[in-house]
């Protein structure tokens, strides 16, 4: 149940603060994402799916962008079920185990986030401008956003998930 | 799994070009009331710290407006009549609103102001500040009411420059929130920098004659009959606080007629 105060939490931090976020133009942070990481491993594929649309949804009704967002949170909820299954480590996971930094690693959380975030804010931010126009300007909103969200992601590790709890 | 996904996405496809059609009254917008409570309430707590700038702004707008006033003028003439104005009758309202949330950042930008349908704030009405433009409404609530940004990339603003009969139309072509583009001027005319540029009044939303920037900088691409301008905006997107919405009492009319005009071609 601690995920729907994160869930609620991330939104509002999102909306609120996240989105005012005025940096150059180029760089636009979405950690809401975090959300998407942290979800226990042994979660059914199809509740994924429907938290992820409706974390996009709400996200998108909070900054007036139609459906990108759901789009692009609903496509890394396909996705990272199928990163974690190739990713499968030699013991296998535990079935309780949360993808956190602290539990499996550098090695392992920092490609894992990576991806999920990069893929994230391609799919975003070509959706926002819908032509590929201005190409290289966008991929390089994606590179900078990207990097700024996986610092909030990174940060979010280290303050909030104690080694206690696995 | 994989049907759900796809029907999710298709969802959020439907969503997407719902969203692009314009003039479309759709729930999943900030001016839904939930959301615009939510947005009222931290542009409580965040105002105060803008309000420095708000009255300055108020202030040099109430010395403005003073000026305009009839006890202002020096009346020359001793013999005073009293003239039922039959003439000039009003032709737009303005609701004076307050921002609560905002963006620049984006490609395509929107605000959010606290005035709704119940202050007669309704789609396709014109938003402005004291300095210049602002953009214009897309949904309404009860108490709130989303505008599409001059930042925004469908955004098209019918413009004219100051002392010419030329009109064009004001884009933004993303990044810099201060600086728009201005298009469709033919590359005969005589520019220079700092000309001004204001609301042509060809759209039934803005009144003729509001400031929106000066040009910054101009060239025409080779082969190309028309000059491709920057435009500097009057309007700091980023800081704006307090806008009145414009009721153009006599839009209906307008549309309506031009309306009628385009179907008779068809």
């Amino acid at each position: 149940m601690k995920y729907i105060w994160q869930f609620a939490l991330l939104c509002l931090l999102q909306a609120l603060i996240f989105n005012n976020l005025n940096l150059g133009g180029y760089i636009n942070p979405f950690p809401y994402v975090y959300l998407m990481l942290i979800l226990p491993i042994s979660l059914g594929r199809v509740p994924i799916l429907f938290i992820g649309f409706f974390l996009g949804l709400v996200i998108d009704i909070f900054s007036n962008t139609g459906g990108i967002h759901a789009a692009a949170t609903t496509l890394i909820a396909f996705y990272r079920p199928l990163y974690l299954k190739a990713q499968f480590p030699r013991e296998g996971y535990e079935l309780t185990a949360l993808p956190h930094l602290k539990t499996f690693g550098f090695a392992w959380f920092i490609p894992y986030a990576t991806i999920i975030v990069v893929i994230h804010h391609f799919v975003l931010f070509y959706l926002e401008i819908f032509r590929f126009q201005e190409f290289f300007h966008t991929l390089l909103k994606v590179i900078l956003s990207s990097g700024l969200t996986m610092f909030f992601i990174l940060l979010a590790e280290y303050l909030f998930v104690s080694s206690k709890r696995r | 799994m994989f049907f759900v996904f796809l029907f999710l996405e298709l969802i959020c496809f439907s969503l997407i070009v719902n969203n692009n059609t314009f003039h479309r009254a759709s729930v999943l917008s900030s001016s839904n009331r939930l959301v615009g409570n939510i947005y009222d309430l931290n542009n409580g707590i965040t105002e105060y710290f803008k309000l420095k700038s708000i009255n300055d702004e108020l202030a040099v707008e109430n010395a403005v407006l003073r000026s305009l006033l009839n006890e202002s003028k020096y009346i020359s003439s001793s013999r005073k009549l009293s003239v039922t104005d039959s003439v000039s009758r009003q032709h737009y309202t303005y609701v004076p609103a307050k921002v609560v949330n905002n963006t620049t950042d984006r490609r395509s930008n929107y605000l959010t102001i606290n005035q709704g349908i119940l202050q007669g704030v309704e789609p396709e009405m014109a938003v402005i500040s004291s300095n210049g433009i602002i953009g214009i409404v897309k949904d309404v609530s009860k108490n709130f009411a989303s505008v599409i940004s001059v930042l925004h990339k469908n955004s098209s603003i019918s413009a004219k420059l100051a002392d010419t009969e030329y009109i064009g139309s004001l884009v933004w072509g993303g990044g810099d929130p201060k600086v728009a583009k201005l298009m469709d001027i033919p590359n005969h005319v005589q520019l220079a920098e700092g000309m001004l540029i204001r609301t042509s009044g060809f759209s039934s939303m803005f009144p003729s004659g509001i400031n929106i920037g000066t040009v910054r900088s101009f060239n025409v691409a080779q082969g190309d009959n028309f000059y491709s301008i920057e435009v500097d905006l009057f309007t700091d997107m980023s800081s704006v606080s307090m806008v009145y919405v414009v009721n153009n009492l006599m839009r209906l009319e307008q549309t309506e007629l031009e309306k009628q005009a385009q179907s008779d071609d068809e």
